[in-house]
């Protein structure tokens, strides 16, 4: 008994469910599981990039790498400061976030996995299992290394891991996770199989959803209400699942086709502050704002976050608000994304989203 | 009043004297008198007694307000009724040192505990909260109020972790001839240099468990007899996990503003200082709540004020709250252009463009000033870009490019300047609160991270996507539900899901002002992180206690079925294979026993564990096969220890008689008889 994310995630290839061209891709790698490319899956979130990591690694190494277990490892800055870093490890796999350490990642990425790659693995296994494999000794195997959020190492990381990619292949496999290819240098794309992953599309996603209604016994009045699920999600499914979960208890596994759907709080708040940008455009206004900004920001949500959320927020019509016009649509898009930019380059979240803001709004009155 | 006498049946006189009230007067010392039945009255006299003649030894040399000493030093409270807010952790925090005078001073008043030495049942007591609101003279003053002498150990000690040893050992389990018995204040103990004292402090936890369990204190295993106080400011603090089930863990909060008003009011007029209510409230707000930061504010401005008042005047202008104030404000008399230069001087004399330019920043939109829609704040969120780019420099280029900061107030003067702008603004810039805040539900975050072991999840999916939902699954209200299986379903759910992300409902302090009350939530505070709206933070008092209720009671029940499901099996493999016992568990030895001896310890352990505290730390490993090891062995992890002290519910030898035969007898059997 766990949530249903967990509950009705597929363990297996056989059981992935959409983007079946993927799947068989994948199930063609596992069967030269001897020899594994460096892999790069990237996709949008909330689509089952690491499900599909993980399935293939069961594939290859069967499922004891869903045996997993939390080491701390410490780490000591050329400045001295000590670091700590949450490793997930199985027997066959390693699991790193770097970007936990911001931008003291490359050493995480020099120590961790030089420390890793200069170990040999030994298949005991299949060594003594065939006696092809005995003859010449030992069976030999690679360690994998799963690199999450790649997208956000650092430019001194991704150098540091070019070399070990090439130099350690004999003794481990990088499969990395990222949300977009971008931020990736060029010699690391070179080196892996990139592996797009894409959302499903809203049929498929429907059907996904169906499948654990039926298992769960809700009664759904109609499929209605599970298309405002899969459209409300933008089509991350982990989202979509919660969603549901927590919808058909709170109605009592009753879904009606009116039944309120239940978004995250800090949703909520980013939706409100669109409606009063839109409705009221004045300094004191500015003044709220900045106070549901300050607080969205106390409780972590990333500024970048808030912008996208707040942009397509403020790209939607309601019938109670003004009307954004095609020539708003594009103002405001370009404004996005020179905040976005200033975001990333600047250090100082508040200014920028509060002249984000200022600027919108600006560009609604004329 | 006479005795009364009377003839007994024998013809023997009986006098039956009268029972006198003792009529001994409360002394003023705690440490003899137990802390209720003692005349309130009577004791505020005392207080004011006291208080009268050390102002009256104290009025002679008054005080000057040039004194050598820091006044945080001096005015640091030294008693009980000293200390500002947070009275009720106050007064917890005294009952737990209480508890231990009878182990201590052998003092026959307290309370009766589980403890067979009456000591309280957790031994560790764990202050945290923000810095400045007087953790530490807490501490100090509580064990100072019960005649303890104390031992600190904090962050400038030696931490060779050798040294540190025979200091603990030395002052916790040594008698000292000369002072009083010590109790033991490790300060700051959340950092990560210092494991090394939390591994000795957990090492002495355990070894005291074991003695508790055996009730002797051999060499190995030693009786902790001292009290043991840890303060700490982060109490997510990974390296403090596995010391948390042993302490009693008090929050202390910040304290509110009228408290320290009067105690700041207090001081000044001690030190003869003649402060209005508002400056003494500015100087709160500044310092957001730290006393003692408040405190050292009061002497700084005393000091100014003392030596010369001009001298005073012109320093303070160029503080950079006074420049903001007058970036915003239009001199009509000054030329604009000398108005201008002088601005530039002051602002390039001050050098601290970074608060600057933060001042102007929060202050611009509450000044009055001409704009046409929004052009003026539009432009200069270009101007605080340019700015935050400079201020970037920093980390590249050595921060050539700060210098160019200067300009950016300027920019503030030129558009935002207005004639109508006369009285200065308090400024309140959020940042360092937003930070603070920021890094409190960041640590949450990562405490539920640290134990989930789902390679799915990541820190920001959990934050924005997984704990909002959890949040809302647990807080639905199900009694309305009439389906009983369902809902039935739906706890086990709940229940499993609590398990999995490690979360516990318990009764803790959620409101921050004096008169909270203890009301169910659930710990880690997800409701913390994930709730942003207001109505719906209300309901973490109004609504949801009675919800976690129901939940807590479901998810006890759960839990105790669970155990029995699991005990089934284990009763059955005992009564076929009651030769040997198996202990697969790694630290325990491997014994072969007769049935009679494996009985025998069983009834010897559930005998000790009776007495022993059945502290309901809801660990719920239900390793069963742990408890039958027979020998109270050396177990050292935690682990073990706790589901040792949950075994009770598990151990249960049944002796069962045949009845139903003719020669079945009932009749009472001891034990002894039995292997004898």
């Amino acid at each position: 008994m766990s949530l249903w994310v967990d509950k009705y995630r597929p363990k297996s290839l056989n059981e992935l469910s959409h983007n079946d061209d993927l799947t068989t891709l994948l199930q063609s790698l596992s069967s030269y599981h001897k020899d594994l490319p460096h892999l790069l899956l990237y996709g949008p979130n909330g689509v089952g990039k690491k499900t599909r990591c993980m399935s293939l690694l069961q594939s290859i190494f069967g499922s004891n790498v869903y045996r997993l277990k939390i080491d701390i490892r410490n780490f000591t800055t050329p400045s001295n400061r000590k670091l700590e870093l949450n490793v997930i490890n199985s027997q066959y796999h390693i699991e790193i976030t770097p970007s936990d350490m911001g931008n003291n990642d490359r050493i995480v990425i020099q120590e961790l996995l030089k420390e890793i790659a200069q170990m040999e693995q030994v298949d005991f296994q299949s060594s003594s299992g065939n006696g092809g494999a005995a003859s010449t000794g030992l069976a030999h195997r690679f360690k994998c290394v799963i690199i999450n959020e790649a997208d956000c190492l650092s430019r001194d990381a991704q150098a540091a891991l070019r070399r070990t990619m090439e130099k350690y292949s004999r003794n481990i496999r990088l499969i990395m996770i990222s949300n977009s290819l971008s931020p990736i240098i060029s010699p690391i794309k070179s080196r892996c199989l990139l592996i797009r992953c894409p959302s499903p599309s809203d049929e498929e996603h429907l059907a996904l959803l169906k499948k654990i209604v039926d298992a769960e016994n809700v009664n759904v009045e109609s499929d209605d209400i599970l298309k405002k699920i899969v459209k409300e999600s933008n089509n991350n499914i982990r989202t979509s699942v919660l969603m549901l979960e927590s919808m058909a208890l709170s109605n009592e596994f009753n879904l009606k086709s009116t039944s309120p759907i239940i978004k995250p709080d800090w949703l909520n708040t980013i939706i409100k502050l669109s409606m009063k940008i839109k409705k009221d455009r004045s300094v004191p206004c500015i003044v709220e704002c900045r106070s549901i900004i300050y607080d969205l920001l106390a409780h972590c949500i990333p500024p970048k976050i808030i912008l996208q959320e707040l942009t397509f927020q403020l790209l939607k019509n309601y019938n109670n608000s003004i009307k954004v016009t095609d020539e708003n649509i594009l103002d405001i898009m370009s404004i996005s994304s020179t905040f976005d930019e200033r975001l990333a380059l600047g250090n100082k979240p508040i200014f920028h989203l509060e002249g984000f803001i200022a600027k919108v709004m600006l560009a609604l009155d004329n | 009043m006479q005795d009364t006498t009377f003839r007994s049946a024998d013809g023997k006189l009986i006098s039956i004297p009268l029972k006198r009230t003792k009529n001994s007067l409360p002394s003023a010392s705690w440490k003899n008198e137990p802390t209720y039945g003692i005349n309130i009255n009577n004791l505020l006299d005392s207080i004011n007694q006291n208080e009268n003649q050390s102002t009256h030894s104290s009025s002679g040399p008054c005080p000057s307000p040039r004194h050598d000493q820091l006044w945080v030093e001096k005015w640091r409270p030294h008693r009980f009724i000293d200390l500002v807010g947070n009275e009720k952790f106050n007064r917890r925090l005294l009952t737990w040192l209480r508890q231990w005078s009878s182990v201590v001073f052998q003092s026959k008043d307290t309370e009766p505990s589980i403890d067979f030495l009456n000591r309280p049942v957790k031994k560790i007591l764990l202050i945290h909260g923000p810095p400045g609101i007087g953790k530490t003279s807490i501490a100090h003053i509580m064990a100072k109020q019960l005649g303890y002498s104390i031992v600190e150990i904090n962050a400038s000690n030696e931490r060779n972790t050798q040294q540190l040893k025979l200091n603990l050992t030395n002052s916790l389990f040594h008698d000292n001839l000369f002072s009083n018995p010590t109790c033991l204040i490790a300060d700051e103990i959340d950092g990560a240099q210092d494991s090394g004292l939390i591994k000795l402090l957990l090492e002495i936890l355990h070894s005291d468990k074991r003695a508790t369990l055996t009730r002797k204190n051999s060499k190995k295993n030693k009786l902790l007899k001292r009290p043991i106080v840890a303060i700490c400011n982060n109490i997510y603090s990974h390296s403090l996990e596995r010391l948390k089930p042993f302490c009693e863990i008090i929050p202390l909060r910040k304290p509110l503003d009228s408290a320290i008003i009067e105690r700041l009011q207090l001081i000044a007029q001690k030190e003869h200082l003649s402060l209005s209510l508002q400056a003494l409230k500015d100087i709160i707000i500044s310092s957001q709540g730290d006393i003692r930061n408040c405190i050292n504010n009061l002497q700084f401005n005393a000091n100014t004020n003392a030596r010369d008042p001009s001298v005073s005047h012109k320093d303070f202008n160029n503080t950079w709250f006074k420049i903001v104030n007058s970036i915003f404000q239009k001199n009509l008399h000054l030329d604009y252009k000398l108005q201008f230069q002088n601005l530039t001087k002051t602002i390039s004399l001050n050098g601290n463009f970074e608060k600057i330019i933060q001042g102007c920043h929060t202050l611009y939109p509450t000044m009055k000033y001409s704009d046409i829609s929004l052009q003026k704040p539009a432009l200069i969120s270009d101007w605080l870009y340019f700015h935050d780019l400079c201020q970037n420099s920093l980390f590249q280029f050595n921060g050539e490019l700060l210098r160019y900061s200067s300009i950016v107030p300027l920019v503030f003067w030129l558009n935002f300047s207005d004639l109508s702008n006369k009285i200065d603004q308090l400024i309140n810039i959020p940042d360092f609160r937003i930070k603070e805040l920021q890094n409190y539900n960041n640590n949450i975050c990562n405490s539920i991270l640290s134990n989930l072991k789902s390679p799915f999840i990541n820190s920001l999916s959990l934050q924005l996507q997984l704990l909002p939902h959890i949040d809302n699954l647990l807080s639905t209200d199900l009694s309305g539900l009439k389906n009983l299986p369902l809902k039935n379903s739906i706890f086990e759910k709940l229940s499993s899901i609590l398990q999995l992300y490690n979360l516990q409902i318990k009764q803790l302090y959620k409101d921050s002002g004096p008169d909270s009350k203890l009301i169910l939530s659930i710990e880690p505070p997800i409701d913390d992180l994930v709730i942003l709206d207001e109505t719906r933070k209300r309901e973490i008092i109004t609504k949801r206690p009675s919800i976690y209720n129901q939940l807590l009671a479901k998810h006890e029940e759960i839990k105790i079925k669970q155990k029995q499901l699991s005990s089934v099996p284990i009763k059955r493999k005992l009564a076929e294979t009651t030769t040997t016992t198996t202990s697969d568990q790694s630290s325990s030895k491997r014994q072969k026993l007769s049935t009679i001896d494996f009985f025998k310890s069983q009834y010897n352990k559930i005998s000790t564990t009776q007495t022993e505290t059945t502290n309901t730390t809801t660990n719920t490993t239900t390793n069963t096969t742990t408890n039958t090891t027979t020998n109270t062995t050396t177990n050292t992890t935690t682990n073990t220890t706790a589901s040792s002290a949950t075994s009770l519910s598990d151990i249960r030898i049944w002796v069962r008689y045949t009845e139903g035969f003719s020669n079945a007898v009932r009749k009472n059997v001891t034990w002894e008889s039995l292997w004898e």
